[in-house]
């Protein structure tokens, strides 16, 4: 008789195996699902634009799409799902669909912008544990984070939601947006996170509208600002570091999409469109007219066997391991998947710099 | 057994069973059951004493059934079926119903 359980079983050294073996076998692990791509909230720079304001049942599902969709990713393997949005607690039945979720097994985790947090997500929260509740920061300060929000008492509500579901014990991240509209609070929504003792992430990804509005990329912050001021963790900076190192040597892909879309990873958008990740407009499945069983195994598989084309630059660049490189985000600035996106490359050397110079003072260190 | 024999084990409710790329895992749901970062993975055995543990049937009774299963000593399914409840009954996934 093998042991029932050997040392090392619990959690990370066999969900590492389990990755693997998912990997091979093709298993849709990790998904994200937007019930909706409304939200109250204008921010400046979300490249959702006019979707947010569409009327309620726009193209948008009923409860029952999404609590079928939930037991067949659960029935197919799926171990974490992000509901995101829009914002999602939006939807009436957001509840009714997380509630399924995580009694199937599945790790759930929220992006929420919070300010619909109400006692009764609170509750539901306290009683079926997400993963992670992750919410944005726009600004450090109300008149900043109103400025990006456009929406006067999102600030406080959002704050209030933050503190209310830490008090409670739930597990909250907090991230931020680099923007030209709220780059000098950055470093205090950091210390508004390390107040808090919760995880924090800043993004300076910014992208044109799904319907080709670029008006979002008009807050851009310049690539080295940006750098410098995600770089202020030092932690980052040290596991960046780390990561170039260990991959730099790694030869070209030769595919042009080496990420998990498509292989662990989906997503599914409101209209119930199953898609290779959230970036990705193209080899959808209608989740309407067949199970996503069948997009899965039927349609998504194409994603994976894109090719590059001639003269692609980025596959056999050092800095795609430091840019973000994701061929679906420079289709959404460029118009191909197959064309670098100027800004992605920016970030890129800016980060390329600050590691380098990194590991040169690791050399010299004694 | 070192006369636990007799104890009866059951399955916490907020843990779900599930079954991913081939794995089995346990994955605690509720707030009060477990660390809810403790996902258990079994194997063979481990699942077969997951099943056995009904809240019904004692210790004794689910060490008889793994020796005829699996074609193994008493001494040495006893001990690990042992150190694997101990296991459980620490991570919360199981509670002790008599």
């Amino acid at each position: 008789m093998e042991r029932p359980t050997s040392p090392g079983d619990v959690v990370k050294a066999r969900l590492s195996a389990l990755l693997d073996r998912a990997v091979a076998q093709r298993v849709p692990l990790n998904g994200t699902i937007a019930m909706t791509h409304r939200c109250h909230l204008r921010c400046v720079h979300c490249y959702l634009g006019c979707e947010r304001q569409g009327p309620p049942a726009d193209g948008e599902l009923d409860t029952a799409f999404w609590l079928s969709l939930v037991d067949q990713v659960a029935q197919a393997g799926c171990l974490e799902l992000l509901i995101t949005g829009g914002e999602p607690l939006l939807r009436p039945d957001f509840a009714l669909v997380y509630e399924r979720a995580r009694r199937r097994g599945i790790l759930a985790s929220v992006f929420t912008n919070a300010t619909l947090v109400d006692e009764r997500i609170v509750r539901l929260f306290e009683e079926l544990p997400p993963q992670l509740v992750e919410v944005t920061l726009y600004g450090a300060s109300e008149r900043v984070y109103e400025r990006v929000t456009g929406v006067r008492g999102s600030y406080r509500r959002c704050l209030g939601a933050v503190d209310t579901l830490l008090d409670r014990g739930v597990a909250v991240a907090l991230k931020a947006v680099i923007l030209s509209d709220n780059k000098e609070e950055v470093p205090a929504i950091r210390r508004m996170a390390e107040e808090r003792g919760v995880a924090f992430r800043v993004d300076a990804a910014l992208f044109p509208c799904r319907d080709g509005d670029r008006h979002p990329l008009d807050h851009r912050v310049d690539a080295a600002e940006a750098v410098a001021l995600e770089m202020e963790d030092e932690s980052l900076l040290r596991r960046t570091a780390e990561y170039f190192q260990q991959m730099r040597g790694l030869p070209p892909e030769t595919q042009l999409f080496s990420c998990m879309a498509g292989l662990t990873g989906f997503h599914v958008d409101p209209q119930g469109t199953l898609l290779p990740c959230l970036m990705v407009s193209t080899h959808g499945f209608d989740l309407r007219r067949g199970s996503f069983r069948e997009g899965w195994d039927e349609v998504l598989p194409r994603f994976r066997e894109q090719a590059l084309a001639p003269g692609y630059e980025c596959h056999a660049c050092e800095r795609r391991f430091l840019c973000g490189l994701c061929p679906a985000q420079a289709g959404m600035e460029t118009g191909s998947p197959h064309r670098k996106a100027d800004y992605a490359c920016r970030l890129g050397e800016a980060r390329l710099d600050v590691v380098k110079s990194r590991l040169d003072k690791s050399h010299d260190a004694p | 057994m070192d006369g636990a024999g007799g104890a009866v084990y059951a399955r916490r409710e907020g843990v779900v069973l599930r079954e991913v790329a081939g794995e089995h895992l346990l994955v605690p749901i509720r707030k009060d059951v477990a660390d809810l970062k403790a996902i258990f993975a079994l194997n063979g055995v481990g699942l077969r004493i997951w099943e056995l543990l009904d809240g019904a049937r004692a210790l004794d009774g689910v060490l008889a059934e793994l020796v005829e299963r699996f074609d193994v000593p008493i001494e040495e399914a006893s001990a690990d079926l042992s150190a694997f409840v101990d296991r459980l009954l620490a991570a919360g996934l199981v509670e002790r119903k008599g």
